[in-house]
């Protein structure tokens, strides 16, 4: 009888010992499940209607055009693309040219002649990607396809009849609306502004990063005279309030900028006369410096450096108002510019670590061949940092994009081009003009 | 009640066990080799100023099947674009053809030139020096007025920022560049190189860029001779 006892109580125990785990085992199972589906749940809800406001590097401007290949390639596409969605945009063909197709004799003068004329491929009425090359903030409450400053006025002469025996005039102000550049003609089209686009769409995930324009002025301009903390201030408040007010937005993400002295568009230079207002950084096509205005001396990189941490300080408090995932690319940046990139095969084969500039001869890059702006590779990094902290952040799975696949089929990863070897060239010039043009 | 406490640190354990397979993969991935491995300065070898034979052993991603799928739905066209010799050949002949109907045109690249010499060389490195030196004094003037309070007058500043002599080099260099553009958008258009919709634009541009040339030609004839 107690054997019996003791037989049953074990077996009573082993059941339940069973059922204990059964039972937190399917705790478990469900728990996944049940996460599982909550993610997917939320990343479909979150990328149901991706929009996208920003500048150059959202539309894929690349060495020195935005094109149907680039804008492919650019960062918000990836990312949503990744994230199961889409976002939709007029496709350019155009303005200006693509310096790598030039240099590698693969454009020739009909084709430059297109390109710098530009235009669109394809347009759409409202598209949900209205990031533009060399924007702002400012530009994305301002600009449209068709204006260049919505809130900009004039006094005009209206005539009326003030009595039934005088025709006169009273003086009116009125919208003067000059053209904006081929960028936001092409890129905007009818739509309105960045902003105003965004109100219509009313996207339920906002890529919404628009900084580097405030900042990167004074690389490509070696000049701090371009920095406006005021304006800054008040128009990234300002689009972030309209944001928050269209009521639709779930999520989003923004990054912080990068170091903009840091970029391969500059280099070291010391003044063999040892001045110290001629030796800092210069743009890498200079010979020399004849000027102080051509360096960014050692005041001018301090004073850029506070102004950049007051922008990122907004940005970093900005994204946190809006509850929208951060990316600290100056940090990214930074480490990359230190360490570089590792480019690693699914079977172990490495070309060697990228760096931050065009790639070389067995040195891969990120940057396109201004030294400014991500290669395709360097889109694929950008997205792949930008889906982590979203992952993060909304606790949800994105996959990464492969960034060996996007090393291999880079075409300036895989045949470098020697930029230095053309600077004799007298296009040259103008294809540093035009850049100067839209970044400075 | 013991046993029931070591069944949940069994599930604790393995949980932990869990993530830190989880964790010890994504540390793998971001797994950095150190900056100092690859220092040395790559040089071109051939003269033409690119590499078209890189990485030969670099393995072909679409042996997996899913990277050729991520491919085509993210870089469709980049992973067509590739340009075959017959297209370059064709690319050339256009070149050459441009080159001799519009010697001093500045986009003919160098190698459909005759060779610099040294002094050449020299003097193309000085220009570029001073053109965008002139032309970043420019922009940076414009952007610091791009937003000037609406109604308040520019005040014409007291030094002229650039000496005469790179005015004239940099007016110089913007006619020819001007020039430049509508040669070659007539020649395009001779070759029937344009989109329909392009021919309205370029139409509109070649205007602007007439009147652009016709302020350059004018203004350039004002710079002081010293």
């Amino acid at each position: 009888m107690i054997i019996l006892k003791n037989v049953r109580k074990i077996l009573i125990e082993k059941i339940l010992r069973g059922n204990i785990l059964i039972m937190f085992k399917l705790l478990f199972f469900f728990t996944l499940i049940g996460l599982g589906g909550l993610s997917a749940q939320t990343k479909a809800e979150l990328f149901a209607r991706p929009g996208v406001i920003g500048d150059s590097l959202s539309q894929g401007f690349f060495g020195v055009t935005v094109e149907k290949k680039s804008q492919e390639w650019a960062y918000p596409v990836l990312v949503s693309k990744q994230a199961g969605s889409n976002v939709s945009y007029n496709v350019l063909k155009g303005p200006y040219l693509n310096f790598e197709n030039v240099l590698k004799g693969d454009c020739g003068p009909i084709c430059i002649a297109s390109s710098i004329i530009g235009g669109n491929d394809t347009t759409l009425q409202l598209p949900t990607h209205a990031g533009i090359t060399g924007a702002d903030y400012t530009s994305v409450l301002r600009t449209s396809g068709k204006c260049n400053d919505i809130t900009a006025t004039k006094q005009e002469k209206q005539w009326y009849w003030a009595t039934w025996y005088w025709y006169t005039y009273r003086w009116v102000t009125v919208q003067d609306c000059q053209s904006p550049d081929k960028f936001h003609q092409f890129g905007l089209r009818d739509s309105g502004t960045q902003m105003e686009v965004m109100e219509k769409v009313k996207p339920t995930f906002l890529f919404g990063s628009v900084g580097a324009n405030h900042i990167l002025c004074t690389a490509l301009g070696t000049s701090t005279t371009c920095l406006d903390e005021p304006r800054f201030k008040r128009d990234i408040r300002e689009v972030m309030r309209r944001m928050a007010a269209i009521g639709s937005i779930k999520g989003g993400v923004i990054f912080t900028v990068p170091n903009v002295t840091a970029i391969a568009y500059l280099e070291k230079y010391t003044d063999p006369q040892g001045r110290a207002n001629y030796s800092g950084l210069k743009a890498f096509y200079r010979s020399s410096v004849s000027n102080p205005d051509e360096v960014l001396d050692q005041t001018e990189v301090q004073t850029i450096t506070t102004f950049l941490t007051m922008l990122n300080n907004e940005i970093k408090a900005q994204a946190t108002a809006m509850g929208f995932a951060m990316l600290d690319a100056k940090v990214m940046f930074d480490d990359i510019k230190e360490n570089g990139r590792p480019i690693r095969s699914s079977d172990g084969y490495s070309p060697g670590n990228a760096r931050a500039n065009w790639p070389l001869p067995n040195q891969p890059g990120l940057f396109g061949l201004d030294g400014v702006h991500p290669n395709m590779y360097g889109h694929a990094v950008m997205a792949n940092e930008l889906i982590k902290v979203i992952n993060t952040k909304y606790n949800i799975t994105v996959p990464q994009v492969s960034e060996y696949n996007a090393w291999y089929n880079d075409s300036l990863n895989r045949n470098p081009v020697d930029l230095k070897k053309f600077l004799t060239n007298t296009i040259i010039g103008q294809v540093i003009s035009w850049l100067i043009g839209i970044f400075a | 009640m013991d046993k029931r406490f070591y069944i949940l640190l069994g599930i604790a354990g393995s949980l932990a066990l869990l993530l830190f397979f989880l964790s010890s993969r994504s540390e793998e991935k971001k797994k950095v080799v150190s900056a100092g491995e690859s220092e040395e300065i790559p040089i071109f070898k051939n003269s033409v100023g690119y590499s078209d034979s890189m990485y030969p052993d670099a393995p072909s991603p679409f042996v997996n099947g899913e990277a050729e799928e991520e491919a085509r739905n993210l870089w469709p066209t980049a992973i067509k674009s590739t340009k075959d010799d017959a297209h370059r050949e064709k690319v050339r002949e256009e070149w050459r053809d441009f080159a001799s109907k519009f010697p001093k045109n500045i986009y003919v690249l160098n190698e459909y030139r005759a060779p610099l010499t040294e002094k050449e060389v020299a003097e193309r490195r000085a220009s570029l020096d001073t053109i965008s030196s002139v032309d970043t004094y420019f922009y940076r003037e414009a952007s610091r007025l791009r937003y000037a309070e609406p109604g308040k007058d520019p005040v014409t500043p007291k030094d002229a920022g650039v000496t005469p002599e790179q005015q004239r080099s940099f007016f110089d260099y913007k006619i020819r560049e001007v020039e430049s553009k509508i040669e070659l958008i007539q020649y395009a258009r001779e070759q029937k190189g344009l989109s329909s919709d392009q021919e309205k634009i370029a139409d509109r541009d070649i205007a602007q860029w007439k009147k652009e040339l016709e302020d350059l030609q004018k203004v350039s004839k004002t710079v002081p001779n010293t």
